[in-house]
């Protein structure tokens, strides 16, 4: 049995290292029952084994040296005791000892030791007893359980502000969740979540945990980056979680097998050290790094940038504060498809005024903005202004002995008098884009064309005489309240001046985040799809051993076994079978 | 011929692959169970070959040519409606259902190939079955209708087609999670476990930059080409950020705390639910600009 912390052979029935000491087993962390080391499964409950795993680094195994423990690490094994209870979170003691040098595992990791352990091993490590309230807190600030714990906390805040509608006013919160509701929500900012301060603290927090981890994790990544693969003797290789022992000769074949998959070999005697995309690693620092570049960006905007939001008609001008210029809206208009009352898209024409110069004049759509100094005008909606500026055309009959007689035709608007050809006069009391008849009486469902309205009233000099109403529907539907009443109006023409709703904005920290994005981008794709690999191989004691790490230890194992099973299928004859290929085809040429 | 006979061929022959699959699962030896719980054994019967599962690689590879068959004919067919030219459908729910059950069993079939396991098949040809056979139900208008002001941009092509495709590969883990939660369940070999497991990841890791790209960067950027902010809160913006960070989540559980196994077949079972809750969840449960479903 191989030990796991100096690869030393014991017999199988050893319990203890006889290098080393260490234990020479891996306790289940449900039943505690002993298993060896190279077991995933418990033998005895079959709950998985797992564990955290240690971060690859160029030398994963500095433990040994000719079979003994080195330094720093041997020591705190001892501290440590070597039971292997797995309670760290790492297989073994050595393990995490080796975590702890690393700095990825804390002091205080082995329950089993508790505070006198932590105190000893501090001591090893040459750092105060009570360490520094720095060091403390930055190791809250780069620990992987910060970002776990603030990752969860968001993920749950975010699900709630989904649910409970946002910005809305206090009456509608009141009228779904009660006066209870209502004073909770306010007072957990629940109305305006995202924006609420301990929200975008954890938000920061998570940005400056990243930026944190990132720059902690650098140095290792540069390290693997940039200096040369060390080469690892078989016991070192033996340990490697992903590693096949074989026979002998293949050695050579190995190596053909590497320089055709892109690796780039060198021996060194019987030891081989293979490599390619090394510099994949650095995709993850890049991502991390990101993160604070994208969050840098939203606070630039948050801070510099503003949002608006204007309607205006055609012919009107307005003026944008924030960049000391006027906008005019020369035209507006909407396309339809064709024979379709669906709109295609809705156009402005926008001339931009400044200093009394007309600099710039474009006509902007749905994803064509205009942008001048900086801010941008968005078309974000369009529509008609049927409620206060409607142009009603009415064509009006009189009923005399049951014969309707053409009176004549009228364009006017809601509020104004006409006169009719008797001496009386009419009034438009209201007009309905959208009518609809409620418990409160008659009112508008949208601002749309649906069910136009109107309600007009006929007068004998100042007295009231008739009221009716007209749908241009429903033209033969005049509901008059008093039945005597002679006039027919008709509603045959509706205008209404159009308005566009323009979204005007300024965000300086767009290109900031775009940066972040493109960094995002490419640092994912650095880790996913250039995955570092590194292997090695040593012949000792007539065996073969190949081993070799990835990005994480699984992640490997399907590739490499893939190389191991092409090495076995290779019948180590002198001549390969290529060759042969090669003689076949020789008389021909 | 119209694009919604050959999305209606391409539900059939899904159904037929996974029908094949399904034999094929059934069809291979299982394994000995001994009162340890596991037994390893010398080849995983995953990676077994059977003249069923032969047929329904080859079914599924068919069928996936018919979707795209399908989905050129459905472009052609939006361009005569609307002038501006998207080169893919992608404009509303019964479109970007088609798109979906055309790219699982793509995403599965890389994998099928790269790793010669064919056990996911089932999940991978179930999902597109129950997608398409979503679209094709009256639940939702297959009509071509033109595109309204807003979806007339190339970056909504980007975003749906990056977020769908990192979406296919979910899928797939989703789908290698089920199976080992279930093999695990009845007590599978260590070496089947271990190759969905590592499936599963391998499919969150592809998936992960693509979903990046499409639901995050390209939405982002959409979103401030049409409405001149690039995030909002809006709940769809919302929750896709919830299932991102929920899948970084579990990349960094399963790298830094070496979680594996059943743990993280859970977490991609439960990331799979959050992006389709993300989908579809929101547009019919909770309101927003994004309600454009028809
Ligand atoms: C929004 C925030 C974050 C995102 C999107 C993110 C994303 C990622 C991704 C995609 C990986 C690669 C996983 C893999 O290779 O399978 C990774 C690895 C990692 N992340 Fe993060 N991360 C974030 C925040 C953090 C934070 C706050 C920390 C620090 C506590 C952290 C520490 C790490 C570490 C240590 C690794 C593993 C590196 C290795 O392979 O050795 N991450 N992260």
């Amino acid at each position: 049995m191989t030990c796991t912390a100096c690869g030393t052979v014991n017999t199988p029935d050893s319990r203890f290292c006889k290098q080393c000491g260490v234990a020479l087993q891996v306790l289940c962390r449900s039943c505690s029952a002993a298993n060896t080391p190279d077991s995933q499964f418990c033998t005895t409950c079959g709950a998985p084994l797992t564990h955290k795993a240690l971060s690859p680094v160029p030398r994963a195994t500095q433990l040994v040296s000719g079979g003994a423990l080195q330094g720093q690490v041997a020591q705190i094994v001892k501290v440590l005791g070597g039971l292997n209870c797995g309670r760290c979170g790492y297989r073994t003691c050595a393990e995490n000892a080796l975590a702890i040098v690393r700095g990825e595992s804390a002091p205080d990791s082995c329950v089993q030791g508790g505070a006198e352990v932590a105190k000893q091993i501090r001591a090893i490590l040459g750092q105060p007893e009570r360490p520094s309230l720095g060091a403390l807190l930055w190791e809250q600030l780069t620990s992987i359980k910060l970002a776990i714990g603030l990752i969860v906390a968001i993920v749950l805040l975010s699900v709630i502000g989904t649910i409970i509608p946002q910005g809305r006013d206090p009456l509608f919160y009141a009228g779904h969740y009660g006066m209870t509701g209502l004073r909770l929500i306010q007072l957990f900012q629940v109305d305006r979540l995202y924006h609420s301060w301990y929200f975008l603290s954890l938000l920061v927090l998570l940005a400056i945990n990243t930026g944190a981890c990132a720059i902690k994790r650098f140095r290792v990544s540069w390290e693997l980056v940039r200096k040369p693969v060390e080469p690892r003797t078989a016991e070192e290789i033996a340990q490697l979680p992903t590693q096949a022992k074989l026979e002998p000769h293949l050695f050579k074949r190995l190596q053909e097998l590497l320089v055709q998959r892109h690796y780039r070999v060198r021996c060194q005697g019987d030891q081989l050290i293979a490599h390619k995309n090394l510099w994949g690693r650095l995709g993850i620092d890049i991502l991390h790094v990101s993160v604070i570049v994208v969050l840098m960006g939203g606070i630039a905007g948050g801070l510099l940038g503003f949002e608006d939001f204007q309607i205006a008609r055609k012919g009107e001008t307005f003026t944008v504060a924030r960049g000391g210029f006027s906008v005019r809206v020369d035209d507006l208009w909407t396309v339809n498809y064709e024979n379709s009352s669906q709109i295609k898209d809705w156009y402005t024409k926008l001339t931009v005024i400044d200093n009394g110069r007309e600099v710039l004049t474009k006509t902007i759509e749905v994803n064509e903005p205009l942008t001048y100094k900086g801010i941008s005008l968005y078309q974000a909606s369009f529509g008609s202004d049927w409620l206060s500026g409607a142009e009603l055309t009415f064509r009006i009959e009189r009923v005399k002995d049951g014969t309707a007689e053409p009176v004549g035709e009228i364009t006017t608007t809601v509020g104004a008098t006409f006169p009719l050809d008797d001496g009386r006069t009419a009034k438009v009391i209201a007009f309905y884009p959208d009518f609809i008849v409620t418990e409160q009486g008659p009112a508008n469902r949208s601002q749309a064309l649906n069910n136009p309205a109107a309600f007009l009233e006929v007068y004998n000099g100042t007295h009231k005489e008739f009221s009716t109403w007209t749908f241009a529907q429903f033209p033969e539907f005049q509901h008059d309240f008093s039945k005597e009443n002679p006039y027919r109006f008709y509603l045959v023409g509706m205008k209404a001046p159009q308005f566009t709703g323009l979204q005007i904005a300024r965000n300086p920290g767009i290109p900031i985040i775009y940066a972040g994005f493109v960094l995002l981008i490419f640092g994912l794709a650095l880790n996913f799809y250039v995955p570092p690999r590194r292997i090695w191989a040593a012949v000792k004691e007539n065996t073969l051993y190949v081993g070799g790490l990835g990005r994480e230890p699984r992640e490997f194992e399907p590739d490499f076994e893939e190389l191991i099973e092409e090495l076995k299928s290779y019948h180590g004859s002198p001549a390969p079978q290529i060759s042969q290929k090669e003689k076949e085809v020789i008389p021909h040429g | 011929m119209d694009s919604a006979f050959f999305f209606y061929v391409s539900a059939v022959g899904y159904f037929l692959g996974f029908v094949f699959y399904l034999l094929h699962l059934i069809g291979s030896p299982s394994d000995q169970k001994t009162d340890l719980g596991i037994v390893a054994a010398s080849s995983p019967w995953v990676l077994k070959q059977t003249t069923w599962g032969k047929l329904a690689t080859g079914t599924t590879l068919v069928t996936v040519l018919i979707g795209t068959v399908g989905m050129v004919l459905r472009t052609l067919e939006l361009s005569r409606t609307s002038e501006f030219f998207l080169p893919m459908p992608v404009t509303n729910t019964y479109e970007t259902l088609a798109f979906f059950s055309w790219a699982i069993p793509l995403a599965y079939l890389f994998f099928e190939w790269r790793y010669k396991l064919k056990a996911v098949g089932a999940f991978a040809t179930g999902l597109a079955f129950i997608f398409l056979a979503v679209a094709s139900s009256p639940l939702l208008s297959q009509e071509v209708r033109p595109l309204v002001p807003a979806l007339q941009s190339y970056w909504l092509v980007f975003h749906v087609l990056f977020t769908l495709l990192g979406e296919a590969f979910f899928a797939v883990a989703f789908g290698a999670g089920i199976l080992f939660l279930w093999l695990q369940r009845r007590g599978g070999n260590l070496q089947t476990l271990k190759m969905l497991d590592n499936l599963g990841y391998k499919a969150i890791a592809l998936g992960f930059p693509l979903f990046t790209l499409g639901g995050l960067v390209f939405g982002a950027i959409w979103a401030q080409h049409a409405w001149g902010r690039y995030w909002g809160w809006d709940p769809k913006e919302t929750w896709m950020l919830i299932t991102w960070f929920f899948y970084a989540l579990y990349l960094h559980v399963r790298v830094k705390w070496g979680w594996r196994d059943a743990k993280t077949a859970w977490l991609a079972v439960g990331g799979f639910a959050a992006a389709m809750f993300t989908w579809l969840g929101v547009n019919y449960l909770l309101a927003g600009l994004h309600s454009y479903a028809g």
